[in-house]
């Protein structure tokens, strides 16, 4: 069977940047069996010397610091300086989680009867398959394989197609930290090799991050196992700003989470409904700052905010969405106009649109309904 | 129509609405497919807590967005998925229980 290459473009420069081998469907087995035989060991392993490897995972990716963050940024184009704060975030979750896995994955004692003792203990499920996302490349992983991996498990790192480079780091910052062979193994792969992971019987996990759509695609190739699967899907997240705010606090925060890492944040701001007492003041500072926050350019340049976006097409599905909303009655206060967009590389357009129609009612319960077909 | 206050957008635009008071906003911020986060910006503890309780979400945040805590799980409800990670919750997505019976001889 023929693998593929995986063909990574840099998103600035729209050129190729990489490129990776896929894995063959045929090849599916041999690494849940790697997995799996990983497993076997590490699930012996006292829970200090597997907290003791995590730390040395987070060291080693710390001294790798530099070149992943270079990586995340020219694969999927957020600014250098938000890639490097990425790391940190990384390792202020990372290290949290090591600090209560000892306490959390004890076993646990129920109240005493005579003649019996009885307590709870928390296994490991085996392997678990991680499909990561692109938008935080470093986070979404971290989320998962570091308490996989702490409570005993394997893990299988699938990451998105604009991505490779961050899931290879995974893998080899757990080799140098002296992770058993194969304990964290990353591969390249298309959604249908992904798909035959998921249905694989060595498989005993399934976490996802991405598209509602691709949620349910996880769960219907799931279909006919009782494994779990964890979902980390979208989300339209609201801010309400109430007349009684920090008016300046609100104003910057919310500007900072509706534009950070150019929007591509699953809990990114996307609706703001705001106390009509303090509204018109509200737009305009919010304007006003958008226009002050938002430097779009280079992502390697220190001064840029806001880089290219991760995928191509995103530009003309926002500005439809955009277009919608005012043909809607919305008013466009801050656009294009406002900023000087790079010449090359797959920019969106910036946009705030006051007035924004919204109606809660009889839409809302008509798609409820819909789903509960 | 109406999908940029509808539709997960993902990129660099935003749309803002006027309320009349917290009733309004609880209904607009509840009607959506997803529930992920919902901020509220206000100096009233009291009046943020009460709106929180009635929004269907995974976090809801006061004077602050955008920002996972590892302290508290990371879930969310509706099309926004199933499960949770960090914390310590995040560690009994990853483990199976075991009883452990044991009589003693």
């Amino acid at each position: 069977m023929s693998t593929g290459e995986l063909r990574v473009t840099n998103p600035y420069t729209e050129q190729l940047e990489l490129t990776a081998p896929m894995i063959a469907l045929t090849e599916v087995d041999a690494v849940v069996h790697r997995a799996r035989e990983a497993f076997r060991g590490w699930r012996e392993t006292p829970i200090d010397e597997r907290i003791a490897l995590c730390m040395r995972f987070l060291d080693a990716f710390r001294a790798m610091g530099d070149e992943i963050a270079a990586d995340t940024s020219r694969q999927m184009g957020k600014p250098l300086k938000q890639a490097q704060g990425e790391i940190n975030r990384l390792c202020e979750r990372a290290e949290y989680m090591i600090a209560i896995a000892k306490e959390t994955l004890a076993d646990e004692y129920v109240p005493e009867i005579q003649g019996f003792k009885r307590y709870i203990r928390h296994e490991p499920l085996g392997v678990v398959f991680d499909i990561a996302a692109w938008n935080y490349p470093l986070l979404i992983p971290v989320n998962v394989i570091v308490p996989a991996v702490l409570a005993g498990n394997s893990v299988i790192l699938k990451h998105s197609s604009r991505t490779p480079l961050c899931g290879q780091a995974f893998e080899d910052a757990f080799k140098k930290a002296g992770a058993p062979d194969n304990l964290v193994q990353h591969v390249v792969c298309e959604h249908s090799v992904a798909e035959a992971f998921v249905k694989h019987a060595g498989v005993d996990y399934v976490s996802f991050t991405g598209s509602t759509r691709g949620g349910h695609d996880m769960v219907r190739a799931a279909s006919g196992r009782f494994i779990n699967i964890g979902l980390e899907l979208g989300g339209k997240d609201p801010a309400y700003v109430c007349a009684d705010a920090d008016f300046r606090n609100a104003v910057e925060n919310c500007v900072d989470g509706t534009f950070y890492n150019a929007g591509q944040s699953c809990c990114a701001i996307e609706r703001i409904y705001v106390d009509k007492i303090i509204y018109k003041d509200f737009v305009e500072a919010y304007v006003e700052e958008t226009k002050k926050y938002i430097k779009l350019g280079d992502p390697k340049n220190p001064e840029t905010t806001l880089g290219p976006m991760a995928m191509r097409p995103v530009g003309a599905f926002l500005a439809k969405q955009v277009d919608e909303a005012i043909r809607a009655g919305g008013k466009l206060v801050v656009s294009g106009s406002d900023f000087k967009v790079p010449k090359q590389g797959w920019f969106a357009t910036p946009a705030v649109v006051a007035d924004a129609l919204t109606d809660a009612g009889g839409k809302f319960w008509t798609r409820h309904r819909h789903h509960a077909r | 129509m109406r999908s940029l206050m509808q539709e997960e957008s993902f990129g660099p635009v935003i749309g803002i609405t006027p309320v009349e008071n917290d009733a309004e906003a609880i209904r607009y911020m509840n009607d959506s497919d997803y529930g992920l986060t919902a901020s509220i910006w206000t100096q009233d503890i009291d009046r943020a807590i009460r709106v929180g309780e009635q929004i269907e979400t995974g976090t809801f945040f006061m004077n602050r967005c955008d920002y996972c805590d590892p302290g508290l799980p990371w879930t969310g409800v509706k099309d926004t998925g199933r499960g949770a990670s960090l914390s310590k919750y995040g560690f009994h997505q990853l483990t199976r229980l075991k009883s452990m019976h044991l009589r003693l001889p």
